[in-house]
Parts: structure tokens; C-alpha cells; sequence
């Protein structure tokens, strides 16, 4: 039997899925449809407007890829950042995590029920006034991002040494204040769903063994299945544990652990892979929403929605340690050859940039790990694991699949890259 | 009367659809009351294929044969094709690709479904369909996308005769002579113009619209919303701008100011400009 | 008749030069459109394009030597477009070498002949 789906609806991007399924083994193909070589474009650019051409490789994830960026920058040219301005960053980093998580949660996973008549019952089919609401909340994380960076969508301020201009006190205030509209509007609405998840929780349970991947300060984590630390590197060393290979169709890379080769070395980042390994975004273990590890696909959803209240909180918090406004800081650039490497988390997981550069600050070569490639090996493993578990006819096998996928939130915009990168 | 709403998406970043989304309320209410419907949305919706729609949003530019065939239907089967942001009005930043000759990496790698095979290069929609309106911005700024999205059949587009200058509060000075073009914002005066102070703003020559965001916050502008001439134009803006920057800058400084003048000049219409490589 | 070129030639130097080979009967490739301006400072990187988009293959600015421009500066404007659109457009991927800029003086026949059978074998060995 064969499933094809052309186009995927409900994700970012053009993506396709092949499901070959035999007597006992089934196999799942990603077929990645769009590309755009932001890797070859960035060739001879200029190093330091890296930010401002990689934050359009995604409008969804555009604050993170910017940081990312000009975090690669400032690491290539030594360009030290004042910790205010780092912090600043970070609940802009956020806020743009919040939006994300909103995005998929509630306008594409659970696919609105965009017609007048009011259909009342749980998720999947949300009714028109209750998605009115979370376009408010998004509104705030927008609003939030606009303050700190300029503009909501790819952002203008974030340049190598800090921020192009200085963000007032009322600036800070402001997302302060927004952060804590936010929290408490994501509280009411945790209450609201998450009794949803209980009942999709037990229709498909645990299909995947992995190993989980996030990163914090530079420093990338892994740790196994059950918790146990399996690796820790700083983002410079990613290409001694990290490997890419070909996706068989498509444009896509499927990057894994060279130690443990291809395909085993697969592994998963995101929203479920930082609750899981404790060290979030925020530093601190997980609160009381989030106990231990849970490994089940569907959790992915719940992680996000408990991120995006975490995230909500740890804004307020940094924007309440700025409450006197941060400085501007752009730093002179000194250019000199060399390369820089930067790691971030985006909404989707564990993102990389890593450029190289002439002494006159034109960029050489890149290349650019996003959180949707390096879950893209674990989403076809998912995928066949779930159907093999859960057999069925045609149509039930095709929504299963799809629903898999979904639970990841790829964000295909972002993902398709080639191999046929060398770094010089 | 209800207005059928289609959204289709070729090869962008999906800024736009995210920039619908922070203004949805705005079309949410008048799908509640009964003004208008989306027919076909693929990020939204699980409907393959619809009958016909009165106004159709394109997003992203023509990349693919999979991008043509898209925009293609979807010229007919609307009544207004509205190109929306600047990879669907310009072609876009990823037009610079074509730069590196992309079509040919793409090819090489021979496990690429046919449909989704690169073209030679990066088309804006006009050259493939005839487009009702064009919407620049990457994305388009908020107030435009409010006002496009309250007056469904009548969208405001950019007024030509302004550019991004007639929208910044910064100072300029009267005799403008440049002695060269700086790549960091060290010690940038807030209230003076970016360009006086040598940092390469393309402002002057774009079009307005925007509210001069970007040098609001000293960051320089880098043209997202097009030369102030009409989307079949953007070549002839490019020529203008080098002409204008060209004119003020000190003779000895011209070759070796801008290091990456692609960069500067067309950052988001490339494809655009017809004497652009080609394979 | 290929390559196409088109010559925008400044009143007092380059066109009063390019008229002097015609009255010395000095030969040079007929495949050529003068057109007259004031000053080469007239001419601008849009008529540049707009030439190439008409379809010509060459574009040949002729002015004053530096210092003799009737109105003091036009050429000096001229050479810097010129300058900054070549470097352009050979990074946007089209061979700048079709922009020629040349300084002409009235009575320099000969040289605009040269020039222009120079531009003429260049041109043909450009690939289109």
C-alpha cells in the first residue's frame, strides 16, 4: 500500500509525505518542495547584514534566526554584548516563541472552524470567538517583538554589539506590562484545552525512543531516553557531532548524531525535548505544569502551550530587571577572516548558523541547521512507527500520519537546505 | 454580498501570512458577519481545490514550475490577483540566489520531483500573470494590511511620488557630499539623516509607505518597499538610485564604497531588474 | 548587422569630434546610432538601461576630457555614474564592458573612430 500526499495542509511550507507500507514494515519519505539557497545567497554579503537576509529564511521563526545570526557575527569578530542587551534579546526571543506556539496550536493543528455558526465541543474544531482570542494574545507577543526590535516581522534593531537604538524605560515597561497580560490570558487557556490532550494521549501513546537535543548559552545538550546525559558540546564543535545526509527525495538534509551513525543517530528538539531535558530557555527546571519526561508525539502540543506560559512569565521577569531601559550598543566592526558560529532556541528547537569570512568581511560560505531538519529524521521514524503500532484502513492510515507530522510543527520554509555545502 | 477570499502561497518565508495573521480579527469579523469567506487556504484550510474566488492574496514568488503552475490557476480562477508582499511584487530578498546560479545546484542533485525542479530564475508574479494590485513590504506595513483588509476590493497601494525621505523625521543637510560609506552604526547621531552620516540608507529612493521604521530606530533602509516607481518600474529605479547616490558621492570614494552594490541596490527586486544573470 | 551600439555623444567635444571623422572620411563600423545631448552629464545609468532593454548591445558615452566641460562639471557627474552602474551591473551579472565611457575632444576625428571600431570587435566577441 501506498500513501501520497501532495501538498500538506495545515504546515508551513510546501511539504509532501510518502507512506510505504508492507506486510510488517512501513516507510515514511519527507518530500521537502520548496527551496530557496538563503546558504549559496549569502555568499559575498556583507557578514554583519547576515541578520537582516536570514530572518526572511522564515516569517514565523524570523526573531530567532536573526539572533542566531547575528550571534554568529559577533562570535566570528569577537564583538563582546552587553548582558542588558542580551536580556533584551532573550524576551524578544520569547515573545516571537509565544507567537509561533500560538500559530500552530490554534490556527493550524487544531484547525479552526472558520464559519459563522457557533460549534461549541473541544479542539479540533475551535469556534470563531475563541480563536478572536488568541489573535489578542498573539497580538501581545507581536507587540512585544515590535518594541524590542522595530517591527513585529524581521526584526531592525538586532545588530552585532546589541541594539541599533536605545529602548526606552517606557519600552521596557510596556512589554513588561504585555508580558503580563499574557500570562494571565495563556493561564485561562491552558484551563481551557488542556483536557483535549488527555483523550489523544491515549490513542496513540509512546511511538518513538529518542534522544532529545536543546541548547542554552552556547552550549548544546543531549540526553538519551531515559535522561541520562549523552553529550554536551559548545556550538563551534557542532561538526564533530553532527553529521548531514541527503533526504532520498526532495530538498532536505537529515542531520544526526555521528556517533551513532545513520540513521540511528536521529534525535529530537522542540518544545518536548527542552521540557524534557530541564534546561530551558529560562535556565530553570520546568514548573509545575511539567513533571519528568514524556515522550508520547502528542505531548509536543502540550509542551508548547506550557512554554508559551513559562515564556509569558520570564519576559515580565527580564523586563522587570530593565525597567531603566537599555542602552544602545552597535559595535565597531573589525574585519579580519575567519568564521563564527551562533546557536539559539527557536519556537521549533535547536537552530545553527555558522559562517565563514574574508578579512574584508564578505561572507564565504554558510550553513544553517534549523530545528526542522534536525527533527526530520525522528518525524519519518515517528511516522512509521505509529502506523505499524496502529494499523487501519486508507483513509484512517493517511490522517494518522498526517496528525504526526502536524505534532512536530515543521516549519518547511526553514528547512529546506542542500548538502552541497562546503566549508572553506 | 459575500466576498470569496483565497490565499495562495508560492516560494517566500510565509512573513506575509504571518502579517495576515496579526491582523485577522479584522477579517474574522467580517467572515462573522457574513461579508466574506475563505475559500481556499492551504495553511488554513484542509480544501485542495476550489471553484472560483473574487479576490485572490498571492504571497511568495515564482521559484518552481510547482510556484507557475499555482499562480497560474489562480489567475484563473479569480476575479483580483493581488501580488502581496515583496517577494510577490519584486521577486523578493531570495531573488539574490540566483546570484550563486541556484538552478543548477538544485539540479545536480537528480532526487528532485520534477514540479518542484528550480526554474532558471526568480519571476515577481506580474511577469507570469496579469496582477490586479500589488501590495509591497516584507512584510507590508501593519496599516496597510488594515486598510487592504477593510476595503477588500480596493486596495491602497504605495504612493510613487514619496519616498521613505518624505517619511523621516531626520535632518538633512543642504550640500550633501560624501566622503565615504561606513559598515557599523558607532556613535550614530539619532536625529541626523543616516546617509549624511555615511551610513548606506537606499531611502531616498524608495517608496514611502512605511512610516520610515526603519531609520527610525537608526537602522538603515534597505529598500523593502520598492523604488517609488510601479512594479513593471523597479529596473528603472534601480538605475535612479545609483545615478542619485553616485552624484553625492566624492569622485575617489564611488568604486570602493559599497562593497556588495547587489546587496545595496536590489536587495528585494533583483529579479526584477531585466538586465539580471541568466543561466 | 550586428553588435548594435548606441553613442551618446556631448555637442561640444564628442559629437563635434564624431562629425570631424565624417568630414576627414575616416572609416568606422556603420552599425552605430549618434545621438546628440548637450553634455554627457545628461546621460544617466536609466538611459543605459533603457538602451540595453531597447535592445542595443553597446552603449558608448562620449564627453569632454576631464577639465574642458562647457558646463564645467557635467562630466565629472557622468564618470562617476558610469563608474558606480558598471560596477553594478557586472555584479548583477551582465558584462559591464558593453558601458563604454570615452573622452572626445572636437578635434580628435580619429580617436572616435578608433573608439568605436574597438567597441565594435569587443562587442562581437562578448557572448549574448
Amino acid at each position: 500500500m501506498e500513501i501520497t500526499v501532495d501538498e500538506v495542509t495545515r504546515v508551513a511550507g510546501h511539504i509532501g509525505i510518502v507512506v510505504r507500507i508492507g506486510e510488517d514494515w512501513v516507510k515514511a519519505t519527507l518530500v521537502q518542495k520548496e527551496f530557496r539557497g538563503f546558504e549559496q545567497l549569502l555568499k559575498g554579503r556583507l557578514l554583519e547584514e547576515a541578520p537582516v537576509y536570514t530572518s526572511r529564511i522564515c516569517g514565523i521563526c524570523q526573531v530567532s534566526h536573526a539572533l542566531a545570526s547575528v550571534q554568529a557575527v559577533e562570535h566570528g569578530l569577537e564583538v563582546e554584548v552587553p548582558l542588558n542587551a542580551q536580556k533584551l534579546r532573550e524576551a524578544a526571543n520569547l515573545a516571537g516563541m509565544i507567537q509561533s506556539h500560538l500559530i500552530h496550536l490554534f490556527l493550524l493543528l487544531a484547525q479552526p472552524n472558520l464559519k459563522p455558526e457557533f460549534t461549541p465541543e473541544k479542539m479540533p474544531q475551535l469556534t470563531l470567538s475563541c480563536i478572536s482570542n488568541i489573535v489578542r494574545c498573539r497580538d501581545a507577543a507581536q507587540r512585544i517583538v515590535q518594541e524590542i526590535c522595530g517591527r513585529a516581522i524581521h526584526p531592525v534593531t538586532i545588530v552585532p554589539g546589541g541594539f541599533s537604538k536605545t529602548v526606552s524605560s517606557e519600552a521596557v515597561s510596556l512589554v513588561a506590562e504585555l508580558g503580563g497580560e499574557l500570562s494571565r490570558d495563556l493561564n485561562a487557556l491552558y484551563k481551557q484545552v488542556h483536557p483535549v490532550f488527555q483523550e489523544e494521549l491515549e490513542e496513540r501513546g509512546v511511538t518513538l525512543q529518542s534522544r532529545y537535543m536543546s541548547t542554552l548559552n552556547g552550549r548544546i545538550n543531549v540526553k538519551d531516553f531515559n535522561g541520562a546525559e549523552l553529550l554536551t558540546f559548545s556550538k563551534e564543535q557542532y561538526r564533530e557531532y553532527v553529521e548531514e545526509a541527503e533526504a532520498d527525495e526532495g530538498y532536505g538534509k537529515r542531520p544526526y548524531l555521528k556517533t551513532l551513525g545513520y540513521p540511528n543517530g536521529f534525535l529530537r528538539v522542540g518544545p518536548l525535548a527542552r521540557l524534557n531535558i530541564g534546561l530551558s530557555l529560562w535556565g530553570n527546571q520546568a514548573g509545575v505544569l511539567w513533571r519528568g519526561m514524556r515522550h508520547e508525539s502528542v505531548m509536543y502540543s502540550y509542551a508548547r502551550l506550557v512554554e508559551c506560559i513559562h515564556a509569558s512569565e520570564r519576559i515580565r521577569v527580564l523586563a522587570d530587571e530593565l525597567r531603566d531601559g537599555v542602552k544602545a550598543s552597535p559595535a565597531r566592526l573589525v574585519f579580519k577572516e575567519g568564521e563564527g558560529f551562533g546557536a539559539v532556541e527557536a519556537p521549533r528547537g535547536t537552530l545553527i548558523h555558522h559562517y565563514t569570512f574574508d578579512d574584508e568581511g564578505m561572507i564565504k560560505c554558510a550553513n544553517i541547521i534549523t530545528p526542522t531538519a534536525f527533527n526530520a529524521l525522528a518525524v519519518e521514524k515517528d511516522v512509521e512507527e505509529t502506523l505499524r503500532m496502529h494499523r487501519g484502513g486508507v483513509e484512517e492510515m493517511r490522517e494518522m500520519a498526517l496528525k504526526v507530522l502536524r505534532d512536530y510543527d515543521p516549519c518547511v520554509p526553514c528547512a529546506t537546505h542542500l548538502v552541497d555545502v562546503k566549508i572553506e | 454580498m459575500k466576498v470569496k477570499i483565497a490565499l495562495e502561497w508560492l516560494s517566500g518565508c510565509e512573513g506575509c501570512e504571518v502579517a495576515l495573521l496579526d491582523s485577522f480579527n479584522l477579517l474574522l469579523g467580517k467572515i462573522q458577519r457574513g461579508e466574506a469567506e475563505i475559500v481556499y487556504a492551504p495553511l488554513l484550510l484542509d480544501v485542495e481545490d476550489y471553484d472560483c474566488a473574487d479576490t485572490t492574496i498571492v504571497t511568495g514568488s515564482i521559484r518552481t514550475a510547482a510556484d507557475e503552475r499555482r499562480v497560474k490557476k489562480a489567475r484563473e480562477k479569480s476575479g483580483a490577483l493581488i501580488a502581496f508582499g515583496s517577494c510577490a511584487c519584486f521577486g523578493g530578498i531570495h531573488g539574490l540566489a540566483d546570484l550563486a546560479d541556484i538552478g543548477a545546484v538544485g539540479e545536480k542533485t537528480g532526487r528532485i520531483p520534477s514540479e518542484t525542479r528550480l526554474k532558471e530564475a526568480v519571476d515577481p508574479v506580474w511577469r507570469v500573470v496579469k496582477t490586479d494590485a500589488a501590495i509591497p513590504g516584507c512584510p507590508p506595513p501593519r496599516h496597510m494590511i488594515d486598510n487592504f483588509l477593510e476595503n477588500m476590493l480596493s486596495p491602497s497601494t504605495a504612493d510613487h511620488g514619496k519616498t521613505v525621505c518624505d517619511e523621516c523625521l531626520r535632518r538633512r543637510s543642504e550640500d550633501r557630499k560624501i566622503t565615504g560609506l561606513r559598515r557599523d552604526l558607532t556613535g550614530v547621531d539619532d536625529s541626523r539623516c543616516l546617509l549624511d552620516q555615511g551610513i548606506p540608507c537606499i531611502g531616498f529612493a524608495v517608496s514611502s509607505g512605511c512610516g520610515a521604521l526603519c531609520p527610525k530606530v537608526n537602522y538603515p533602509c534597505h529598500g523593502c518597499m520598492g523604488f517609488s516607481e510601479d512594479i513593471e518600474g523597479q529596473d528603472r529605479g534601480v538605475a535612479r538610485a545609483v545615478s542619485a547616490l553616485a552624484s553625492i558621492l566624492e569622485p575617489d570614494v564611488v568604486e570602493e564604497s559599497l562593497k556588495d552594490p547587489v546587496g545595496f541596490f536590489m536587495k528585494f527586486t533583483y529579479p526584477s531588474f531585466k538586465l539580471r544573470r541568466k543561466r | 548587422m550586428k553588435p548594435w551600439i548606441i553613442s551618446f555623444c556631448c555637442r561640444y567635444c564628442g559629437y563635434a569630434g564624431a562629425d570631424l571623422a565624417g568630414v576627414a572620411r575616416i572609416q568606422y563600423p556603420p552599425n552605430i546610432l549618434i545621438v546628440k545631448v548637450p553634455c554627457s552629464g545628461r546621460v544617466t545609468p536609466l538611459h543605459v538601461l533603457e538602451a540595453f532593454k531597447a535592445g542595443f548591445d553597446g552603449v558608448l558615452i562620449v564627453g569632454c576630457h576631464p577639465g574642458d566641460c562647457h558646463f564645467t562639471s557635467g562630466n565629472t557627474l557622468t564618470e562617476k555614474r558610469v563608474k558606480l552602474f558598471k560596477k553594478v551591473l557586472d555584479e548583477a551579472g551582465f558584462n559591464s564592458c558593453r558601458v563604454r565611457l570615452e573622452w572626445v575632444s572636437a578635434s580628435e576625428g580619429r580617436k572616435f573612430a578608433e573608439v568605436v571600431e574597438e567597441f565594435t570587435e569587443e562587442l562581437g566577441k562578448i557572448p549574448v
